[in-house]
């Protein structure tokens, strides 16, 4: 079968990332109108005005609250969440040479929530900072470790000479996984009443929590590893043909496999700490990327940050307001719309498994 | 010039390859043959500086392998495995510029796509450009893959030996394609003057092609130099243990080699003319 890529070209175009930015600016804005209280769009342009250019609209504090403390906060931290799991997301496919290899999938997500986790209790229970800015850190550091530690487990389980074995990947992640459900289960049982609702908070997934602080910690750890990424695009390229080719022609391997290696996990680790489990949007977002604008990493990982947040600002509007005023975790949204998109995907590449 | 001497490699304690060794000079096809397991893909791996040896050293233009920087060594030789795969739909124009990753930001990207459409221009596949890779034919994907290394030595101006490793380029083309790619083999090495070390099954082509033959046996350089005295019935069978008759047929240059059934001894091993 003869098969030309021009078709994606005009779709290509359409979805550029130009057009993807504005689109994600015009979501943020659709989405701090929408809520559990919808808002007018003068009112919100008003709050903005005010908090942005120091205008003095005299506006309800209620309302400042709303728009500036709870809504804008939660709208920027599911753009770096979602944007950063879909950069790593492409990324960590480009170094296992594999759609499937979803950080969720794999494992990384869990060990990233077991340090998590613990990293939670001993932040409450001996250090006594949950909640603050410290708390955060502290999670955030956690999750990075156990995403690090996950990630570089899979890989060395799952690749000999440069070549990923795709079962072993996956089978690598259901083993991480289960061990990872162990120890957080573990914990669970031997902690009281309010870590509990904690933990339980984290596993399900949620952006309920954002606030400025996360967000403080959360960007800087979010952009500066996707830059890096970014900047690796040629050599993650070349290691779609094998570690080999990408030696013989020039690529130092070792050094980006770390750095991949290194800035996923980080980004992994770091929008876990802030907003728990949020599984297949890093496999969702890559593969849509990739259909439409090619494998190669420059436009791919743009392109799949920009759809990523996009994505997630509509997904987590969704899972406030679905069932308002009670809110949706959008780790089970994200699953619900995610998992058959995954065995859809499992499906198309049965053989080459 | 490449230049690898006694090349020994050892693999969990056993020698593979020992005192095997091969020179390929700029504007050279040297052709490395020799049964499955005489160690060509470990010599040529050693060559590439995949495998470190553990006896003697390679070097390129008088340089040590291993003190070459890895993007100053991707720019005079590049490597072609022999069946390399990619886990995702490319267009095959995207394919050949990533051979370019070597220069990158050191030339415009309008001129590495130039580049790009003359290597698969030189093999073939013209008109490819927005093709997806993944839905090529074996052998076309194999000249695509060609086109990539091509493009990864391509120069421009400035001037420098510059070399071809080849892991059986031939192996999915058909009987035309074959000749075919050989003779694009060639002309690279007579215009525009890379040497080229490439392994072959094809006794024939071998022969027709190439300027020099190393022929392995065991790990073992059995015997090297021009096509004739090398691809002899008895250098054929010592190194496959195959019984062969080389025969010249009126109005060409170059003799053919045909092989024998073993268990049928209807033929002398020497060179017979056909009258």
């Amino acid at each position: 079968m003869i098969q030309s890529l021009p078709k994606y070209r005009s779709l290509s175009r359409l979805l550029s990332p130009p057009v993807l930015t504005l689109l994600l600016a015009i979501s943020a804005l659709c989405a701090l109108l929408i809520g559990a209280y919808s808002l007018p769009v003068q009112q919100v342009g008003l709050v903005l005005g005010e908090r942005l250019l120091g205008l003095e609209a005299g506006l309800p504090q209620t309302l400042t609250y709303l728009v500036w403390d709870i809504r804008l906060p939660r709208i920027l931290l599911s753009v770096f969440v979602g944007g950063g799991l879909a950069i790593a997301g492409a990324a960590v496919q480009g170094l296992f040479r594999n759609p499937l290899a979803d950080p969720a999938l794999i494992g990384v997500t869990s060990g990233a929530m077991v340090f998590a986790v613990a990293g939670i209790l001993f932040s409450a229970s001996v250090l006594g900072v949950i909640g603050s800015w410290l708390g955060y850190a502290t999670v955030t550091v956690m999750a990075f470790t156990g995403s690090l530690l996950t990630t570089f487990l899979v890989y060395w389980l799952a690749s000999s000479k440069g070549y990923t074995s795709v079962v072993t990947m996956l089978l690598a992640g259901v083993a991480i996984t289960a061990l990872g459900g162990a120890l957080t289960g573990l914990m669970t049982y031997f902690s009281d009443e309010d870590e509990l609702r904690d933990i339980t908070f984290w596993t399900l997934g949620s952006l309920g929590g954002a606030n400025w602080q996360m967000l403080a910690l959360l960007v800087p750890l979010v952009l500066l590893p996707a830059f890096i990424l970014w900047r690796q695009s040629s050599q993650l390229d070349l290691l779609l043909l094998g570690e080999r080719e990408a030696a013989y022609t020039g690529v130092n391997t070792q050094r980006t496999k770390w750095i991949v290696i290194g800035c996923a996990a980080l980004i992994v680790g770091a929008c876990v700490a802030v907003s728990g489990v949020i599984a297949f949007v890093a496999l969702v977002v890559p593969h849509l990327v990739r259909l439409i604008q090619g494998p190669r990493h420059r436009s791919l990982l743009l392109g799949s940050a920009l759809l990523g947040g996009l994505l997630m600002v509509w997904a987590d509007t969704a899972a406030r307001t679905l069932i308002a005023p009670a809110e949706l975790p959008i780790g089970i949204l994200t699953a619900l719309l995610g998992a058959p998109f995954f065995i859809w995907l499992l499906l198309k590449t049965k053989r080459s498994l | 010039m490449i230049e690898a001497n006694h090349i020994g490699v050892r693999k969990s304690g056993r020698w593979i390859l020992r005192k095997a060794g091969v020179q390929v000079r700029a504007g050279e096809l040297v052709a490395l043959i020799g049964a499955n397991g005489a160690g060509k893909s470990t010599l040529l791996k050693a060559v590439a500086g995949e495998v470190t040896p553990d006896e003697g050293a390679v070097s390129i233009n008088s340089k040590i392998l291993a003190d070459w920087p890895a993007a100053g060594l991707a720019k005079v030789r590049a490597v072609l495995s022999q069946s390399v795969q990619l886990p995702f739909s490319m267009p095959v124009i995207d394919l050949v510029e990533m051979g370019r990753y070597p220069y990158q930001g050191q030339e415009p990207g309008g001129r590495t796509r130039e580049i790009a459409r003359l290597c698969l221009k030189q093999v073939g596949l013209s008109g490819y450009d927005d093709r997806d890779i993944r839905t090529l034919s074996g052998g076309e994907q194999q000249r695509a893959q060609l086109a990539r290394v091509l493009a990864q030595v391509h120069r421009e101006s400035e001037s420098g030996e510059r070399f071809l490793l080849l892991d059986e380029p031939t192996a999915s083309q058909d009987i035309a394609q074959k000749q075919q790619l050989l003779s694009l083999l060639r002309k690279l090495a007579d215009e525009a003057g890379l040497g080229i070390l490439t392994i072959l099954h094809d006794l024939n082509l071998a022969m027709q092609y190439a300027d020099r033959v190393v022929l392995l046996r065991g790990g073992h350089l059995l015997k090297s130099g021009p096509p004739e005295t090398v691809l002899t019935p008895e250098g054929i069978a010592q190194g496959f243990g195959l019984k062969a008759r080389v025969v010249r047929t009126p109005g060409e240059a170059l003799p053919h080699i045909l092989t024998c059934p073993t268990a049928v001894d209807l033929f002398q091993n020497e060179e017979t003319a056909i009258p």
